[in-house]
């Protein structure tokens, strides 16, 4: 039961956790109510994630993962449309990767602004706070570099499936990382703005990955494949969700 | 305001009490159960927005006493709500 608890953030349960597990052990749980609590927990940990521009790297983090389904799902997408047909999937095409380079470069800022103050804390005794998020990213970083390595030599199915769980168990654990990371640190106004500049990008590509699809799907209805494209869009549609109370809460405090 | 909190202003309006003791209040005059997460999540904006807080206890069943401001909040909601089912009721019947 108290397992459950861990789906709200830290600062919560000290305040509610004893009175929630109370509540919880006071009649069987049914499965609704299961849902109920996961649901509550992670909306108060987006709540409770504080500065908004945390909010935006978590989205951003979500939209990574549906940007490299996109690039897998798009590979090879000229050979199905001809060639007098590919002005308006190109343009799509190019739009999204744009994007997604100025959202990284608005991301790698964001990181470089508060890399002096994340260094300072690191001197001044924040290691004991950071140890744990950031080795549990560097095992599962190097667990997926070692995979990459099975893969590249044995091109082997299983390890392939475990380096991509791995790599994503990698992305969300840095960036898991950077938000306690930032959590020490002194506010940074620029952040806001970049947030707001990181959730353009997204929306960007989300509307120019549609235009994409639906131009491609014109003359290959199941290029794409429409479990791929599920997959994409639930990560792309998340992120843009995350990514939406983020800049929300940007642009109130900017 | 939304329908958890409405429903949680109104059961301690009748005196202060604990988060199972809400629930079967709730289920009680409104008839519905609401999930243990969907209380918490409506307790904690509540005690953010000052409309209850909650009471000293030696228990891990801490109470809950409305405030003020919530009597207030509760009894605006309330006629909002009546002024809209006293319309909705009219123009229903005219429409019979």
């Amino acid at each position: 039961m108290r397992r459950l608890l861990y789906a709200y953030p830290r600062a919560w349960r000290e305040r509610y956790g004893d009175e929630l597990l109370a509540l919880l052990e006071a009649e069987p749980l049914t499965w609704r109510e299961r849902v109920d609590v996961l649901r509550s927990g992670l909306g108060e940990r987006l709540r409770g994630s504080g500065r908004p521009p945390l909010r935006v790297l978590w989205a951003w983090s979500l939209f990574v993962v549906g940007g490299m389904g996109f690039q897998k799902t798009s590979e090879h997408w000229q050979v199905v449309v001809p060639a007098g047909d590919r002005a308006v999937p190109t343009v799509a095409f190019d739009v999204v990767q744009a994007a997604a380079v100025l959202g990284t470069v608005a991301v790698l800022a964001a990181v470089a602004l508060a890399l002096p103050a994340f260094l300072r804390d690191l001197r001044t005794g924040g290691w004991p706070a950071l140890r744990r998020p950031l080795l549990t990213a560097t095992a599962a970083t190097a667990v997926a570099i070692g995979d990459l390595a099975a893969v590249a030599l044995d091109h082997d199915l299983v390890a392939a499936v475990v380096f991509v769980a791995f790599a994503l168990v990698s992305l969300f654990a840095w960036t898991h990382a950077a938000a306690v990371a930032a959590r020490r640190l002194p506010p940074v106004r620029a952040h806001s703005h970049l947030a707001l500049l990181v959730t353009g990008t997204m929306v960007t590509m989300t509307v120019a990955a549609a235009v994409w699809l639906a131009s491609v799907s014109g003359h290959a209805p199941s290029f794409a494949g429409t479990a791929h494209v599920a997959v994409v869009a639930t990560f792309m549609l998340a992120g843009l969700a995350v990514a939406a109370s983020g800049a929300a809460g940007s642009l109130r405090r900017s | 305001m939304n329908d958890p909190a409405l429903l949680i202003l109104t059961s301690l309006s009748s005196g202060p009490k604990h988060g199972h003791a809400l629930l079967l209040d709730i289920d009680s005059f409104a008839g519905v159960r609401l999930g243990p997460g969907t209380l918490y999540g409506a307790i904690t904006r509540l005690e953010e927005r000052g409309l209850i807080e909650p009471l000293a206890t030696d228990d891990r069943r801490r109470p809950y006493r409305i405030t003020a401001t919530g009597t207030t909040t509760l009894a605006d909601s309330l006629r909002s709500m009546r002024r809209i089912v006293e319309a909705g009721t009219t123009r229903l019947q005219a429409a019979t």
